[in-house]
């Protein structure tokens, strides 16, 4: 495995900020489903 | 949510907005890249952010005293809101990784030689959790506690190195020598976001002050009170040093009290690692509980520990992971971080919110 590999890694953030961004969308739209469901 | 039940002082919340945004900039230094005049950059990005944190305080007063987990499913609804929401406690624990990261890497460099640097984050981390189950009100009683002692050693430390004679004014000469451009580079973003952006994180708590008249008063004397001494510490690290010293240390504040020499008094780097150690706890402490209280109100969940279990293991997995080299860990705070993360969720957002609150206040007075 690349020591750049996760997406928040300082260089990862450095060269290419998106996939950081992408994580935190997937993350929050992931976690959205909890609040859709537990806050009918 | 009921909050009555846990309640916090005015001076507990004035102490927490204090040692939080003093966090470890009072250690790094603050605009090492404006040269001599980051004493002149910290005044202004305090100036700026105090009105970024009445900004927040108007949001949650127009909200209707709703905390930052619901302005966006109150402002745009819950299918918007929602997703927006849950960004915050993502960059909050994202924050508080990189606290955990500046530790692991200072300690080793500084006190701690020969222990694993995970060692020192898993050790520090685990104090952090045990204080945050606790509740906000254990955090902020340390705050309260520990703020008069920092404040006694920052006099101190100022005595002796007047006393010492290592302060030369002449080295913060020519005031704006070099023209406003490497100054306003210093505010903008990274100067403001921050410092005073990420205190975003206390409209989470401000349900728990148990006097709400005064709140903006509190939180915008809190902001300037700690600007002022980041930019004092700065302007003497200057004088001190020089500004090409300055800018090339890592650690700024560990130099300058290393200055201070009257006879037995010396070596006093000891007291920057407690300015370190309390303004780092209380920080990551902030960062990691604003991101479970978001996560307990977004999820609806009863008990606020075991999603304080979650976060924390997230955070250190994420500083685990998160440096390879310590050199572009700091870059990434000066180039990256500010523009892609801080500066969408700490300023763009917040305004359309509080752009669109009075038309939601309407509408909500309308149905009534």
């Amino acid at each position: 495995m690349s020591i750049y590999f996760f997406p928040w890694e300082s260089h990862h953030l450095l060269v290419s900020p998106w996939h950081f961004q992408l994580v935190l969308l997937i993350g929050a739209l992931l976690g959205s489903v909890i609040t859709w469901v537990r806050k009918k | 949510m009921n909050m009555n039940r846990v309640q916090i002082s005015k001076y507990e919340l004035f102490s927490l907005i204090i040692l939080f945004q003093w966090g470890t900039t009072i250690i790094f230094g603050f605009g090492a890249n404006a040269g001599r005049d980051a004493w002149i950059a910290s005044l202004i990005s305090t100036g700026i952010g105090t009105l970024l944190i009445l900004l927040y305080v108007l949001i949650y007063r127009l909200g209707g005293d709703r905390t930052l987990a619901e302005w966006f499913t109150y402002a745009f609804g819950k299918w918007l809101g929602a997703p927006l929401s849950w960004l915050y406690p993502l960059v909050f624990i994202y924050n508080g990784a990189r606290i955990i990261s500046d530790i692991r890497f200072l300690l080793p460099v500084t006190i701690m030689n020969r222990t694993p640097d995970w060692v020192i984050g898993i050790t520090f981390l685990a104090v952090v959790v045990y204080a945050m189950s606790g509740g906000i009100e254990v955090l902020a009683r340390i705050a309260a506690f520990t703020l008069p002692f920092l404040l006694l050693a920052i006099v101190l430390e100022m005595i002796l190195l007047g006393a010492s004679r290592s302060l030369h004014y002449v080295n913060l000469l020519p005031i704006v020598g070099e023209g406003w451009g490497r100054i306003w580079e210093t505010v903008w973003p990274l100067g403001i976001m921050q410092t005073y952006g990420e205190s975003i994180e206390f409209a989470l708590i401000w349900g728990y002050v148990s006097q709400k008249k005064g709140l903006a008063a509190t939180a915008s004397f809190a902001t300037l009170f700690a600007g002022f001494f980041i930019a004092l510490l700065g302007l003497l690290t200057i004088a001190g040093m020089g500004e090409a010293v300055f800018q090339q240390m890592m650690y700024p504040a560990f130099a300058l009290l290393k200055l201070s020499k009257i006879r037995f008094i010396d070596n006093l780097d000891a007291l920057g690692i407690v300015y370190l150690v309390i303004n780092a706890f209380i920080k990551l402490s902030m960062h990691l509980y604003a991101a479970s209280l978001c996560i307990q109100q977004l999820t609806a969940a009863k008990k606020i520990r075991p999603v304080i279990f979650v976060v924390a293991a997230l955070a250190l997995l994420l500083s685990l992971t998160m440096v390879v080299s310590f050199t572009e860990h700091l870059q990434v705070a000066m180039v990256a971080v500010p523009y892609h993360l801080w500066l969408p969720l700490y300023l763009v957002l917040p305004m359309i919110v509080l752009a669109v609150l009075p038309l939601r206040n309407w509408i909500a007075g309308r149905k009534l």
